[in-house]
């Protein structure tokens, strides 16, 4: 008993002198609590009043994407940190020092390998949350711009799996990078952010630096930021519902129910990160030899269909061209909700737009089989 | 004016070449030209006055014939004090003069090469540059140029054509595709300026130039007494001369057939060597493949690496012991690289099963996983239930 009244004490002890709420709040701030905290009551007091609140069940798996993101990050930070205990960014240290952190520190392999699988999970998330927003129109009024803080998430990982890669300076992501920054190249727009931010479309010792600043301070934080207007965007519209859902459900209590299927599912995450860890550990290549390309080599998958797109039609149309078309598709992408207003979201009134999205679909699944069979792309453009 | 433009012009260089236009250009490419020597010089006559008359007297000899060519390079290239500066040897007309080459032309033979074949006339280049045809990658095409001639072929029944096999042969390949210049050429075998075939007997020391220990293995083995004494040409007659492929394990197979019954005593020892060779090699191979493998792991292999290169080179030597027909000395090397080999591959097998360690441990995380989130759920439902029995 004494010691619950000591413990009590420290809360008010410190609240007194700190504003301990602000800092929960913050916390709280990014999905932990699906409403907001009344700052005009004790913190205690208003904790208590947001763990009764009743929010809508979240254990339906399509609205679960958005705190699995939250927890992929979660670990992606954690394991970056630990990574860059021993990293060093530099042209001539990062392979070796890449090597002692899986080789020769312990576990080591371990917090790499679930960085490198939580990275591509992060970023399949991302997709799948994307292509659900679609499907359910999501993206509908008011929530235009949830939609553009979910591509805007996506292009972040994808930004910071292609950084993450140039970093490791071994034989296989270096010459996958060189080809990344291929297509790069060939985008407009895309290209002068590329070159003003990493000064070059070489890898030399300050492309390495400047992706290291960039993967480990800046990106992360603007990825912080944006989840967090994702976040408030929820907590001030509520969740979206599938609109050909009838039956509105029962509503639960955040605690014990929500917050402890979060818990549940943050365990299972870590167990599906820690069993393709251990399963399925990318494999560790030779250092990167700049005069010589391994064949084979591919870029990042997530750029693999505009590297099929390139393959497929660069011979009968001019790169340029090829790189417009992409940012106009991007474009067109990220504008949807200002494209699409009609406020319909059930499947039968929105045949035509999942038609085009299906269309989309495929075409993403076919520019990659042909990014992934070169030989067979050739051979296409060949006959014209 | 114009007179004394061009004979201010020509004075440093001589009058030979205002005619002689033709030869001016491969001239003053040629080494003679860059070191000063002139046209007079092999010539004679006078090279300075630009009247054909006047020119072509003081001793001159006009174009040479090709019996004495020799003779007048060597005016040269016989002084030992003319050569010295340029570090070039000064008895190259010496070696000539005693190779077939100059015995046939001393006879009257006019069809052997003579320097101007080998070296080309005026446009002479030094050996080193790469343009010259004396230069180690040209020479053999340059002695193609007599010696696969379909003419003089069949005027003196060459045997075979050199050139032609030679190009098949490991040393061609090794010369000018890969471009080791310590592969012999032509001349590194018979000579450059005294070329001639080695003798029977001579042919273990002509290999054993470069194939010194091979060569000193050779002579333990009870192969080169029953060559001599049966009047095959040693080396060459297993590996052969012109078209000598890499030395390769499967010979024990073709090439001792040739002398060896397939089920004599001699022929057994041979596939008895072999099979300890190529015990051997398959170990060191799988030990590599291991090592590659536990290097994308990755596993520490540095120590694997050089323990792996220590077992090849034992590999690597017994190969010329073999020379020997040893058992016992061969024994000796394919079982330390053998061991090695086995060695390296227990050891990593031993770090690939720590590595299973981590998939065993892999049930027992799922276990416990599962058994946390069980309490989880069961704690949460405990609550609910107590929470709706205070609600009531």
């Amino acid at each position: 008993m004494e010691e619950k009244k000591e413990s009590k004490g420290l809360i008010s002890w410190l609240e007194k002198r700190i504003n301990l709420f602000e800092l929960f709040s913050i916390i709280s701030s990014f999905g932990l609590f699906y409403s907001e905290l009344d700052s005009k009551k004790p913190l205690k007091e208003a904790i208590k009043e947001v763990l009764e609140k009743k929010v809508p069940p979240y254990a339906r798996w399509p609205q679960i994407l958005g705190i699995i993101t939250i927890l992929l990050f979660f670990f992606q930070v954690l394991t970056g940190i630990l990574l860059a205990f021993y990293y060093v960014p530099s042209i001539n240290e990062s392979y070796e020092r890449v090597k002692f952190i899986i080789r020769d520190t312990d576990f080591g392999w371990f917090i790499h390998q679930i960085h490198f699988w939580g990275s591509n999970f992060l970023i399949i998330i991302l997709i799948i949350r994307v292509m659900r927003f679609f499907y359910h129109g999501v993206y509908k009024s008011p929530r235009e711009l949830l939609w553009i803080f979910g591509i805007a998430l996506l292009v972040l990982s994808v930004i910071q799996a292609f950084l993450g890669g140039i970093l490791l300076m071994d034989e296989n992501k270096f010459w996958s990078s060189i080809r990344s920054i291929e297509i790069i190249k060939n985008i407009p727009v895309l290209n002068w952010i590329y070159l003003f931010f990493l000064g070059g479309y070489d890898i030399n010792q300050q492309t390495i630096i400047r992706a290291y600043f960039f993967h480990v301070t800046l990106l992360p934080i603007l990825f912080l930021f944006f989840l967090y207007l994702n976040i408030s965007g929820i907590r001030k519209l509520g969740l979206s519902e599938i609109p050909w859902e009838t039956k509105k459900r029962k509503e639960i209590p955040f605690y014990p129910h929500h917050f402890f299927n979060l818990l549940i599912l943050l365990f299972i995450i870590f167990g599906v990160l820690v069993t393709f860890a251990v399963l399925f550990p990318t494999p560790f290549y030779k250092p990167a030899d700049p005069s010589f390309t391994p064949p084979g080599i591919l870029p990042g998958w997530y750029f693999l269909p505009i590297y099929g797109f390139f393959e497929l039609f660069f011979k009968i149309i001019p790169k340029l061209i090829l790189g417009f078309i992409c940012i106009l598709i991007f474009s067109l992408i990220l504008f949807l909700p200002f494209i699409d207003r009609k406020e319909v979201r059930t499947f039968k009134e929105r045949i035509l737009a999942i038609f085009i999205g299906v269309i989309f679909l495929i075409l993403i699944g076919l520019f990659t089989f042909f990014g992934i069979h070169k030989e067979i792309s050739l051979s296409i453009t060949n006959i014209f | 004016m114009h007179t004394f433009l061009l004979v201010s012009f020509f004075a440093i260089q001589n009058f030979c070449l205002l005619c002689h236009s033709d030869v001016r250009v491969l001239y003053n490419e040629s080494i003679h030209s860059k070191e000063g020597i002139e046209c007079v010089g092999c010539h004679g006559g006078n090279p300075f006055s630009d009247d054909i008359s006047d020119a072509h007297r003081k001793n001159f000899k006009g174009k040479i014939k090709r019996e004495e060519i020799p003779s007048l390079c060597s005016t040269c290239h016989s002084d030992p004090q003319k050569m010295k500066p340029y570090n070039l040897p000064s008895d190259q007309y010496h070696l000539y003069l005693n190779s077939p080459h100059g015995k046939l032309l001393q006879k009257g033979n006019k069809d052997v090469a003579v320097c101007t074949d080998c070296h080309s006339t005026h446009d002479i280049l030094s050996s080193d540059n790469p343009k010259s045809p004396a230069y180690i990658k040209n020479v053999p095409q340059t002695c193609s140029n007599c010696h696969s001639d379909a003419r003089l072929k069949n005027k003196y029944n060459f045997p075979s054509d050199p050139y032609k096999e030679y190009m098949e042969s490991i040393h061609a390949k090794s010369l000018l595709m890969l471009g080791n210049l310590g592969s012999p050429e032509c001349t590194g075998c018979h000579g450059a300026h005294g070329a001639a075939p080695p003798g029977l007997g001579d042919v273990n020391k002509v290999c054993g130039h470069c194939h010194s220990k091979t060569r000193e293995y050779f002579l333990e083995s009870a192969h080169r007494v029953s060559l001599e004494k049966s009047g095959f040409p040693e080396c060459s007659h297993c590996h052969k001369n012109h078209i000598i492929e890499k030395a390769d394990i499967n010979m024990f197979d073709i090439v001792c057939k040739n002398c060896h019954s397939s089920d004599s005593p001699a022929f057994l020892a041979g596939q008895k060597l072999k099979t300890m060779f190529l015990q051997s090699q398959q170990e060191i191979d799988k030990a590599k493949v291991l090592i590659e493998k536990a290097e994308k792991i990755p596993i520490a292999v540095e120590d694997y690496k050089a323990r792996l290169e220590e077992g090849n080179t034992y590999l690597i030597e017994a190969q010329p012991v073999m020379h020997t027909l040893s058992e016992e000395k061969v024994e000796d090397l394919t079982r330390k690289s053998r061991s090695i080999g086995e060695e390296i591959q227990l050891e990593l097998y031993g770090k690939f099963a720590q590595l299973r360690v981590r998939k065993i441990g892999l049930i027992f995380f799922w276990f416990y996983l599962m058994l946390t989130v069980v309490l989880i759920y069961q704690y949460k439902r405990f609550l609910i239930k107590n929470k709706s029995g205070k609600n009531i």
